[in-house]
């Protein structure tokens, strides 16, 4: 029996210690908020000429915790490492990558913010986010009488019930590239497409010279493709896929079926790429850049980077840009995507979070991101600034586009719906269904899925 | 007549102790296993959108698994898999075993073959599907690459272009990356037949063929069971390699059940049916491995 008693207490301490050490090492993790009133180092003197913070400052350094995705590691880095300086405050930021994030910020939501303070909100992502009432309201980061400064459309997408949920950090959208000396040994002028019908007599022309491969690739391979295949397409083209309560409209107006047949007419009379309902926009990027296509319908970010980028492009200073492609009277037309950051319900430094929030998005931070990351400000001045301009050569067709353009539906099953349009693309593309059945089909889809 | 009922001291002893040896591991499984298996069940039950918080969780009884089993995309899913597994399974036991009974045998160099063999089944999964997506690019793929300098092809192919083609290449994939893992179970297997049986036969006059099927694959058969019910199991709920192969497409050619539930829990975000869906798939599988058990499983006896 002592025997048996001996072991067992033995068995009893090791487990015991084996969970008090687990719950020591947790502690952090499950309550991270708890790090920050012992700061990791000694506050450093805020200098006289620190950016006037929205409040008084806080008496004591706290660590801020913030989810982003990895894009704008550097500009992030930067102005963390000027705030802390200035401020005394730490912010530990944790970088995901845009094919985890969805599904990282959802499960950090669900389970009470993670310990998160500021947390990446994508535009696409708006109202899912939002819709569990997980974060706080910021009217007051951006003041009612300086709105003017900053881009309305942007501000409305981040305002959810009447409240600002983000701050608006960047901007960009859809925008079509072409390749000057592929145009050039066509004889294409690309200031004569205005259309969608000048495109596919553009195509014709090259394909007939011989002078690329393909005029156009199409990505096709993942559902955000919508931005760069027929959501774009459908968009510029002036039609709608839903009216205001979500219903399904693109049946109506006949933009989705013309978009649809575009596709076919592209792939079968060999203009387009066929290979695009197997790439994703990054994969068309690169075909562009190795002079394979002469058109790209792609981000902000892969347009600018054709022409400066040499890891990406072997075409550098020979890219130009035009409008996307409109229809009739509409002259442009395209989806806009954006990034903007808020702040938790559960964060314990919400006014620290907001100083820092302002800080990454202050006119200069703002600017340099711009330049570095390829991204549109959100600051309406931005789109006049001459260094932007010389950094970015096209920024003024670019920055256009974006007048034209407008955000996806906020409906929380969107991003399902945007699956069921990329599988009746895939199958336009692939011929598997006709364009008439890929509508009709897609029309289906959207009533199965609201109905959910 | 009663102490003999009654276990001796050190019996008690002995049971008190292996009971507090299991505790600790009785404790973590009912943690990690049982109770999230009865909580997702719970879920399953529930109109539980993990975005919608103000909206509670409902009881909806059993509308998850009737919305699933009546939701068109599932019921394609499900084909997709069932092909998938088929083919994928079938393939790999075959291939298997025709690479272990070959490294079974004796020649110069069996050590080094059997590790270099091995190495596919060490790459993760995830890797292997972006390894793979590489190798099938359309545009600067190794295979185009390779099949169009042999000048086997004349233009380069869009491997995951189509659905079927894009789904036979995702069996491709699949069987690089599983084969060496059950070439060393059989493998195993092989190598506890005893020779003289083999010897015995050869001097009954029985040639290669007959002793593979009269002694060979009775005698593995234990084995052969469970590498086949564990590769369909592994098919059954195959996920990361069509996440980063194929993201599903194109067309959901190649969007298996995993998928699915992936879809319905991230990224609709309604639990409720992700659960529900894994419940049906965990049924099938268990209804798949009771009938390999019935009609595989023998006990051998040498």
């Amino acid at each position: 029996m002592k025997r048996t008693f001996s072991i067992s207490l033995f068995i009893l301490v090791v487990f015991a210690l084996l969970v008090s050490a687990c719950g020591t090492e947790a502690t952090p993790t499950a309550e991270p908020t708890q790090a920050v009133v012992e700061p990791t180092e000694a506050p450093t003197e805020v200098p006289a000429e620190a950016p006037a913070p929205t409040e008084a400052p806080v008496a004591e350094p706290v660590t801020i915790r913030a989810l982003i995705r990895p894009d704008e590691g550097g500009n992030v880095a930067k102005y963390a490492a000027q705030f802390e300086q200035e401020t005394g405050n730490k912010v530990a930021v944790d970088f995901v990558g845009w094919a985890e994030i969805h599904d990282k910020t959802v499960t950090t939501l669900a389970s009470g913010g993670g310990g998160y303070d500021i947390d990446f909100i994508p535009s696409a992502n708006v109202v899912e986010f939002a819709s569990g009432g997980w974060f706080e309201p910021i009217d007051d980061v951006i003041p009612a009488d300086q709105r003017d400064q900053w881009l309305q459309t942007v501000l409305d997408l981040y305002t959810y019930e009447g409240s600002l949920i983000a701050n608006p950090w960047y901007s960009g959208g859809a925008h079509m590239a072409y390749n000057k000396d592929i145009l050039t040994t066509a004889g294409v002028d690309p200031a004569s497409i205005k259309t969608w019908d000048d495109f596919m007599n553009a195509c014709k022309t090259i394909k007939e010279t011989g002078a690329a491969e393909f005029c156009f690739s199409p990505s096709a391979k993942y559902p955000g493709e919508f931005y760069y295949n027929v959501g774009s397409i459908v968009a510029a083209m002036g039609g709608e896929f839903f009216d205001a309560d979500g219903n399904p409209v693109f049946q109506d107006d006949g933009m989705t079926l013309k978009a649809f047949q575009l596709m076919k007419d592209g792939i079968d009379n060999g203009y387009f790429d066929p290979a695009g309902v197997a790439l994703d926009d990054y994969e068309t990027l690169i075909e562009f850049g190795t002079g394979k296509t002469a058109f790209l319908l792609d981000s902000t970010w892969s347009v600018t980077n054709a022409n400066r980028n040499p890891d990406v492009s072997q075409i550098l200073d020979k890219v130009g840009y035009i409008l996307i492609p409109g229809e009739g009277s509409q002259t442009s037309g395209g989806y806009l995507y954006a990034g903007g950051l808020g702040i938790l319900k559960t964060s314990e430094n919400k006014e620290v979070a907001k100083q820092f929030l302002q800080y990454l998005t202050q006119e200069e931070a703002q600017k340099q991101h711009a330049i570095d990351g390829a991204n549109m400000p959100t600051r309406v001045a931005l789109f006049k600034d001459a260094d932007i301009a010389t950094a970015w050569a096209g920024f003024e067709t670019l920055a256009d586009q974006l007048n034209y353009g407008k955000f996806p539906p906020q409906f929380t099953w969107f991003e399902e719906w945007r699956r069921s349009l990329a599988t009746a693309t895939q199958e336009v593309m692939t011929a598997t269904k006709t364009p008439e059945e890929a509508v009709q089909w897609l029309v289906d889809e959207t009533n199965r899925l609201k109905a959910q | 007549m009663a102490a003999t009922r009654r276990p001796s001291r050190r019996l008690r002893e002995d049971r008190i102790l292996a009971a507090v040896l299991l505790a600790p591991a009785l404790l973590i499984i009912a943690v990690v296993t049982i109770y999230p298996l009865l909580h997702s069940f719970w879920i399953s039950l529930h109109a539980w959108n993990l975005m919608k918080p103000k909206e509670g969780n409902p009881f909806v009884g059993l509308d998850n698994y009737i919305n699933t089993l009546t939701d068109p995309i599932f019921l394609d899913s499900l084909r997709v898999t069932i092909i998938f597994t088929i083919a994928a399974v079938v393939i790999e036991i075959s291939l298997a075993m025709g690479i272990a009974l070959i490294l079974n045998r004796k020649f110069i160099g069996r050590g080094l073959v059997r590790m270099l063999a091995l190495l596919p089944w060490a790459v993760p999964a995830v890797v292997n599907g972006i390894m793979w997506k590489w190798i099938l690019n359309p545009s600067y793929g190794a295979l185009n690459g390779l099949l169009y300098s042999l000048g086997l092809i004349d233009e380069y192919v869009i491997w995951l272009g189509s659905p079927e083609l894009a789904l036979a290449m995702v069996v491709v994939a699949d069987l690089w990356k599983e084969t060496p893992f059950i070439m060393l179970l059989l493998l195993a297997a092989l190598q506890t037949i005893p020779k003289d049986l083999y010897e015995a036969a050869t001097v009954d006059g029985a040639n290669v063929v007959q002793s593979f099927f009269r002694i060979t694959l009775p005698l593995i058969q234990p084995v052969l069971f469970v590498a086949i019910a564990l590769r369909t199991i592994w098919a059954l709920k195959s996920f990361d390699l069509i996440y980063t192969l194929t993201a599903g497409g194109p067309s959901n050619g190649t969007s298996v059940v995993g998928y699915y539930t992936y879809i319905k829990s991230f990224v609709s975000l309604q639990l409720g049916r992700g659960a529900a869906v894994a419940y049906i798939m965990t049924l099938f599988v268990l209804i798949l491995v009771y009938i390999y058990y019935r009609v595989l499983y023998r006990k051998v006896e040498y």
